[in-house]
């Protein structure tokens, strides 16, 4: 049996579509230009033998309405070769999209024996059909050709749906310099500012591009958004802060619609020396009995720390050190 | 925290008045309003050592007492400040800055007389001092006493001054009720009289400015103007006016922090904006509009050189004084931080400084590098990512962070151990199952700010408690030393040496001890004040 001219065409249509699912009365509108006069019934015999062939996949809707989307004729020529169980293992997958399904809930939805459902798996991996994925150690099947959920974020920054911290520290690292270096005039005082309304600062663009020059990235390509999350987790570090500039759009001009004149994004990098605490530098910022062991005539109390005559004999030590190289001075701390 | 404040407030009065007027205070402290018998039987003194011990509290301002009619006599209720108390940690920070503050030399020196002394008469500080009355030092200290009064950096005290403004509240409320009836007043009328003194209370703050201030104009003090001749008198009491240093304090603070944040530069203008401004009050919310040439004026030109050296200006435009620091002006403008606002164009522009929003943005600062110290990077970039976007289930934080799953969770269970960050739940389902619960995950400053408050206490309380242990360590070295001090003083000019040279050298480094005890603890101070004092 062969695909009709006719059924090609339809089938043609809906491809067209992209891989979303179209209701059958929209196809019947659809092929009102190329096949016109089709009746209702000889539409529904043209899908129907569409079906059978696999080249488009079918959908029922709770309002009893079908919708269809078409299927490649590459996959199709291959879903010719499956058998019953395979097809519907397949459909399974299929249905599961982006998010995969484990072999375990396979079995449980197709009533299957585990042997037949690991031969089908098997087979249909070596057609290219499907493919193997592991988020978190749990094997996931899904269609060969499509990109699964987790990675989908972005293919730089994660690894099999975990975030690879190598990459992300490097990388962050790249951008804090490009955009330190951006920050601070050079040939001025080393506290030196730029005036406001300077646009030299580092953007989005221009980070991008110091990646792509810097070949650090062989085996994929950076994306804006991957440098828009690592600014951002800069951002949240207190290293950089955003500052917008640019043409404030004129109230009464036509071309407030005209992104050119937008105000755009720029980073600037904030100076290391933030501003400190005194909690910390003592024993009792960093104590781990601080907040509950602790008490003043307990077990543990600030009579019997071991963490303050250590703290107070290494400040002892030091002030005697520096009494050797500059001679006794004064013991004066300042706050 | 209560428990913690009790613990530091008798620390610091055993430190500044020895363990028996602590006794007193924390009987007080912990009991709250009682009458001197009781005071009496609970700190198992005599009635006149337990009076001795109330009357030091009272006159430094600790202990205030207030009169009650019951039935045929009238018996007067003790109470303790907790806030005057904990005021006494700063003395430190006003001795030291007071000559700079109030511009003068002799400044510090009498600050750090009244504070020792609780209240003074200026008859009494002349008197005590040995000073001449013809010499040039008194009048030096005349000057700078009466510039003290009319910058209130000190306030007039008198006999009504020793009750509590709560006590003082009360009375004027009974004076008031007494007017309206003499039955048992209606809930109606006692609402009427608290509003009637409230609005009194109010008018009288913003046309005086103090009710103090009435007090002043009594003292018959003319003014510079009118005559070369200042008078103070004699037998007035004064005190400090810890207000008045802590906004001078918050102030310094502010420079430090736009010094910090952007430059020098920035951080004199802000210096000079703050000094014009002047404000008394803590609870000031905005400071008065200045305008540029203001500014302009008050900056000395010496100053300029500095200025041109940290600006890169754009190209091809000339560079003026005034372009120059309006340049400065705008950037503070543009920082995130709200340190200057711009109110009007007028004049080239009015400015002002919104005390709060620059406080706030001091404290967070603050408090996000306490978790960098404490809780790494990974610490501070999670609490920055839930401070920006509120609440967040796991998953979200671990997109935002960029972070691996499993430190995102360990990192938010340490910040949840230390009260830092808190779960909010939503089940799905009616059973409130875990398994079909959302879990979202989120910060709240102003409570976390509490908790840093509570810790600060806690370690300041521990350091006394090491300072004490190592002072009674040394007791016996102490006592030796002091010995030897003593038959110096005596005998002028021999040569007396109680001391080993082992000895001489504990006790250098006890001594150094006590320097770094003290530097950590006044570190602290400060953090406290912005914690506390400024809102």
């Amino acid at each position: 049996m062969e695909v009709t001219e006719e059924e090609l065409t339809v089938h043609k249509i809906i491809l067209e579509q992209g891989q979303i699912f179209v209701d059958e009365i929209k196809i019947h509108e659809l092929i009102e230009y190329e096949l016109p006069d089709t009746p209702w019934e000889q539409l529904q015999i043209i899908l129907e033998s569409l079906h059978s062939f696999g080249l488009v996949r079918k959908r029922q809707t709770h309002d009893e309405r079908v919708l269809y989307q078409a299927r490649t004729k590459e996959i199709a020529k291959k879903l010719q070769n499956l058998d019953e169980r395979e097809f519907e293992i397949y459909e399974l997958i299929e249905n599961s999209e982006r998010k995969g399904i484990a072999k375990s809930e396979i079995q449980k939805q197709s009533k299957i024996v585990q042997s037949i459902v690991e031969s089908s798996l098997k087979s249909m991996q070596d057609q290219q059909l499907i493919k193997e994925v592991k988020p978190k150690n749990k094997k996931l099947y899904m269609l060969f050709d499509i990109k699964p959920v987790d990675e989908s974020l972005s293919r730089l920054l994660y690894n099999n749906g975990e975030v690879d911290t190598i990459v992300v520290e490097a990388l962050k690292t790249l951008c804090y310099n490009f955009i330190f270096h951006r920050s601070f005039p050079k040939d001025l005082d080393e506290d030196g500012i730029y005036h406001p309304g300077y646009t030299g600062y580092a953007t989005l663009e221009k980070i991008l591009q110091c990646i792509h020059e810097s070949n650090l990235i062989t085996d994929c390509e950076a994306q804006e958004s991957d440098i828009q999350q690592l600014v951002d987790v800069l951002i949240y570090e207190g290293k950089v802060v955003r500052i917008f500039s640019g043409v404030i759009p004129d109230s009464d001009a036509m071309n407030i619609m005209d992104t050119n004149q937008e105000s755009h994004v720029m980073y600037m990098a904030r100076k290391p020396r933030a501003v400190s605490n005194a909690w910390t530098p003592t024993p009792c910022g960093r104590c781990p009995y601080f907040k509950e062991e602790c008490t003043e005539d307990g077990e543990i109390s600030p009579s019997n720390c071991v963490f303050y005559p250590q703290w107070l004999n290494r400040g002892i030590s030091m002030i005697h050190e520096v009494n050797k190289s500059k001679g006794k001075g004064k013991n004066v701390m300042d706050w | 925290m209560a428990e913690t404040l009790n613990r530091l407030c008798c620390y610091l009065i055993r430190d500044d008045f020895g363990p028996i007027v602590e006794q007193v205070a924390k009987v007080l402290l912990q009991k709250g309003r009682l009458t001197l018998p009781v005071i009496a039987k609970l700190s198992k003194f005599t009635l006149t050592k337990t009076r001795e011990c109330l009357f030091i509290l009272i006159q430094h301002n600790l202990v205030y007492w207030a009169d009650a009619r019951e039935s045929q006599k009238i018996g007067i209720y003790y109470s303790i400040e907790i806030d005057e108390i904990l005021a006494r940690l700063n003395f430190g920070i006003y001795i030291k800055n007071a000559n700079e503050w109030i511009e003068s030399r002799h400044a510090s020196e009498l600050v750090k007389y009244i504070l020792l002394n609780g209240k003074v008469t200026f008859g009494g500080l002349v008197e005590d001092q040995k000073i001449n009355k013809k010499s040039s030092r008194y009048k030096d200290i005349k000057e700078t006493f009466s510039k003290m009064i009319e910058k209130k950096y000190i306030l007039s005290v008198d006999f009504t001054d020793s009750k509590s403004a709560r006590d003082k509240a009360s009375e004027a409320e009974q004076r008031e009720l007494a007017k309206v009836t003499n039955f048992i007043p209606t809930k109606k009328q006692m609402a009427e009289a608290k509003a009637k003194l409230a609005a009194n209370l109010d008018s009288e703050d913003t046309a005086i400015g103090s009710k103090r201030r009435l007090n002043l104009e009594n003292l018959d003090r003319p003014t510079k103007q009118q005559k070369g001749e200042i008078t103070i008198d004699d037998n007035q009491y004064f005190r400090v006016n810890y207000e008045k240093f802590n906004v001078k304090e918050r102030n310094k603070r502010f420079a430090k922090f736009v010094r910090d944040r952007i430059n020098r530069s920035a951080g004199t203008i802000i210096k000079y904006i703050l000094d014009i401004a002047d404000c008394d009050k803590a609870s000031e919310v905005e400071s008065c509009s200045i305008s540029l040439y203001r500014i302009l004026k008050i900056i000395p030109e010496s100053k300029d050189e500095l200025f041109g050296q940290q600006m890169k200006t754009e190209k091809g435009k000339t560079v003026t004084r005034e372009s120059l620091i309006k340049q400065y002006l705008d950037h503070l403008i543009d920082d995130d931080a709200n340190i200057l606002c711009k109110r009007d164009e007028n004049m080239g522009g009015m400015y002002f400084v919104r005390y709060n929003a620059l406080c706030e943005s001091l404290k967070q600062q603050v408090f996000e590098n306490i978790i960098l110290e404490k809780f790494g990077t990974k610490g501070a970039r999670i609490l920055k990512v839930l401070h920006t976007k509120q609440k967040l289930d796991e998953k979200a934080i671990t997109a935002f962070t960029l972070m691996s799953v499993t430190d995102v969770r360990q990192k938010l269970i340490e910040l949840l151990n230390a009260g830092f960050a808190q779960v909010q739940e939503v089940p799905r389902s009616g059973d409130r199952a875990p398994s079909r619960t959302f879990f979202f995950w989120y910060v709240d400053y102003n409570k976390c700010y509490e908790i840093i408050l509570n810790n600060y206490y806690r370690t300041l309380a521990n350091i006394h408690q090491v300072r004490f242990e190592q002072e009674s360590g040394a007791a016996r070295l102490l006592d030796k030393k002091e010995k030897e001090d003593a038959l110096k003083q005596l005998n002028s000019n021999t040569f007396i040496q109680l001391l080993t040279e082992n000895e001489t050298k504990a006790l250098s480094d006890l001594e150094f001890i006590l320097t770094q005890l003290d530097t950590a603890q006044l570190r602290m101070v400060q953090d406290v004040m912005l914690f506390k004092n400024f809102k």
